[in-house]
């Protein structure tokens, strides 16, 4: 795509580029599209799961499903709320199909409410002041501490203060309630806290 | 103390090193998206080949005749299989319908009764005409006199002016049941019921 083509779909707003990807097809609204979205799910699937392989391959299925479902959708939704809600849908299963996949050589004994993904709690020797100079490895350990998190307070976090998404469209993408949402994402960030306290001990 | 923490852990989470879709991504995804392209295309194209082969010229008078050949043993067999399984039942015979002629059927008429205002009653007065008036008096006189009376017969036989005789057969009587009537004479059943009463 070449720098005129770029500034002619610059001005139009997602909306506008899928509903004309509806109606033409056209693969360069379409590549537009991938451009403005494919690094910020990206960021949100590598947080989500952990993985730059996995979360690559959950980013090229959520465009291609774009592209073959393009039709489903509608103006009652904000384009990003729906291709969110694909990328997070297909990251959560993942998850549990890699859960599944841990349960026969780990088997967690987490059976608490609302949630299918057992967390195995291992013990973590990273947390120590001593390793804490470097802010790569401190990035590193933030980034652990999410994924030792559970899932459903893991994807709201990153949506609310990574992607820094409003809590209304937040509860569009996961089909939960605004109260449940800044709820659940205030329990999050206070187990982040305590899973990252010798970071944050002054 | 406990906001400070969180104020610089929501610091650094927004602070994460952003991670990017590879260089390649776009690329890969579009060879994906061609070949999903390319496979619907193709499964059109399979299907256009599919009905290419019936209507080719060869093939379409064989299966013409071969599909003929099938609705014929078809309807065939349907009809041996019904023989074989009905052929001792007796049809039952069906009720002949016979159209009704179209009559034309005239509503009605309505007969119109006369409503009471429309009845006028009228009183005339008629006199009654019965001839020219007869004494009573006077006709009984003339006719009840005895020399106007004539030898008259009551009944007249014109033609038979000789005596004759009439044989009146003998009446019947039955003795045996005369003479019971006489045994049994006033004993019927009031004259029982006179005599209970009597004895009460």
């Amino acid at each position: 795509m070449d720098k005129s083509e770029r500034k002619k779909f610059s001005s139009k707003t997602d909306e506008e580029l899928i509903l004309e990807f509806q109606k033409t097809n056209s693969i360069e609204i379409f590549n537009e599209l991938v451009r403005r979205y494919k690094d910020p799910l990206m960021n949100f699937l590598f947080k989500f799961v952990g993985s730059r392989t996995v979360a690559e391959d959950i980013l090229q299925e959520t465009f291609f499903r774009l592209y073959k479902n393009k039709d489903y959708y509608t103006t009652v939704a904000k384009f990003s709320t729906w291709i969110y809600t694909i990328a997070s849908n297909l990251a959560k299963t993942e998850l549990r199909r890699q859960n599944r996949r841990a349960f026969f050589s780990i088997q967690g004994t987490n059976n608490k409410e609302e949630e299918d993904v057992s967390e195995i709690e291992l013990p973590d020797e990273t947390y120590r002041p001593d390793v804490q100079a470097d802010s790569n490895i401190k990035f590193k350990i933030i980034q652990d501490a999410l994924m030792k998190i559970k899932p459903i307070y893991r994807e709201l976090i990153i949506l609310r203060d990574i992607e820094d998404l409003p809590y209304e469209e937040i509860a569009e993408i996961t089909g939960l309630k605004l109260g449940t949402v800044k709820s659940r994402i205030n329990r999050g960030r206070l187990q982040l806290q305590e899973l990252l306290k010798d970071i944050y001990y002054e | 103390m406990g906001n400070m923490r969180i104020e610089k852990l929501l610091t650094d989470l927004k602070n994460l090193p952003k991670e990017t879709a590879g260089e390649d991504f776009e690329q890969k995804l579009l060879e994906r998206i061609n070949q999903y392209e390319a496979r619907q295309s193709l499964d059109w194209s399979e299907k256009l080949i599919g009905i290419k082969r019936i209507f080719n010229p060869i093939l379409a008078p064989a299966l013409t005749i071969l599909m003929a050949f099938g609705i014929i043993y078809y309807y065939l067999d349907k009809n041996n299989f019904q023989s074989q399984h009905f052929s001792g039942e007796i049809d039952r015979a069906k009720p002949i319908i016979v159209e009704e002629e179209n009559e034309i059927i005239t509503p009605p008429t309505k007969i119109k009764t006369p409503k009471k205002k429309d009845i006028v009653i009228t009183k005339v007065r008629v006199p009654l005409n019965l001839g020219p008036g007869v004494s009573l008096d006077e006709k009984l006189s003339i006719e009840s006199s005895f020399e106007n009376i004539s030898n008259e017969r009551l009944i007249d036989f014109p033609n038979i002016n000789k005596p004759f005789q009439i044989r009146i057969p003998p009446p019947y009587i039955n003795f045996d049941e005369e003479f019971e009537n006489f045994i049994f004479m006033g004993r019927t059943k009031d004259s029982i019921r006179l005599v209970n009463s009597k004895n009460r």
